[in-house]
């Protein structure tokens, strides 16, 4: 953490002093995600850490985001907005030689140009 | 603009302000950063492996970037594949910074 608030600094111009805010804030574990898909022992590493928090004072309740898996599953069936929004940004420069860009990123590329057409 | 680009946009917006309503009650959001280990590279040699993994991973990682939310990510413990993310409102970087120092200084003890 102490590289990332240098590194926040540099890119801010600020300079940020970390505060104590453990016990003022509230945390929402998200259990409706990605954690249903973590293998059983992951799952115990994941509740183990939680428990670590909780016993360290960190104030946390289980919340469900269903947002998250609706919002996948608009991306994949309908295309993904950064592609697009990449596709037309960068398509002059990329005309000029596809060839010479990594096939799995022109393939990100191209899912963009193909909601366009 | 092209239609579809902007229904989409549209619809994640309406989800933005749904799951955004979740930070009356808190001030984090804490889950897992990825649900699988990275493959080995000779997993995703295929082409069509790669998508299937690529896939994968990014529908843990997107959302993220599709609702702004400021990030941060560190591994669960040391010498491993696991990692969990604290997410925070947009424009509240330095209150996500400073609980995630919190965090830091107590999981690696």
């Amino acid at each position: 953490m102490r590289d990332s608030t240098i590194l926040y600094n540099i890119l801010s111009k600020d300079n940020l002093n970390l505060f104590r805010i453990k016990k003022k804030c509230k945390i929402g574990v998200v259990t409706d995600f990605n954690f249903s898909y973590l293998e059983t022992k992951d799952k115990l590493i994941f509740e183990k850490f939680i428990n670590k928090l909780v016993k360290h004072g960190f104030n946390l309740k289980n919340i469900k985001i269903p947002e998250f898996n609706i919002a996948n599953k608009i991306i994949e069936q309908e295309g993904g907005i950064v592609n697009y929004e990449a596709w037309n940004y960068w398509k002059a420069s990329i005309s000029k030689g596809e060839n010479l860009i990594d096939k799995n990123v022109l393939s990100r590329f191209h899912l963009g140009k193909n909601m366009s057409e | 603009m092209n239609k579809v680009f902007l229904d989409i946009k549209y619809k994640i917006n309406k989800l933005k302000k749904k799951i955004y309503n979740n930070f009356d009650s808190i001030d984090f959001i804490i889950l897992p950063t990825l649900s699988i280990k990275a493959p080995e590279i000779k997993k995703i040699t295929d082409h069509e492996r790669y998508i299937f993994y690529n896939n994968l991973v990014l529908s843990n990682t997107r959302i993220a970037n599709l609702f702004n939310f400021p990030v941060i990510t560190m591994p669960i413990k040391k010498n491993y594949w696991l990692s969990f993310s604290v997410f925070s409102k947009e424009k509240k970087d330095e209150i996500l910074l400073s609980v995630a120092q919190e965090i830091e200084n107590v999981i690696y003890d």
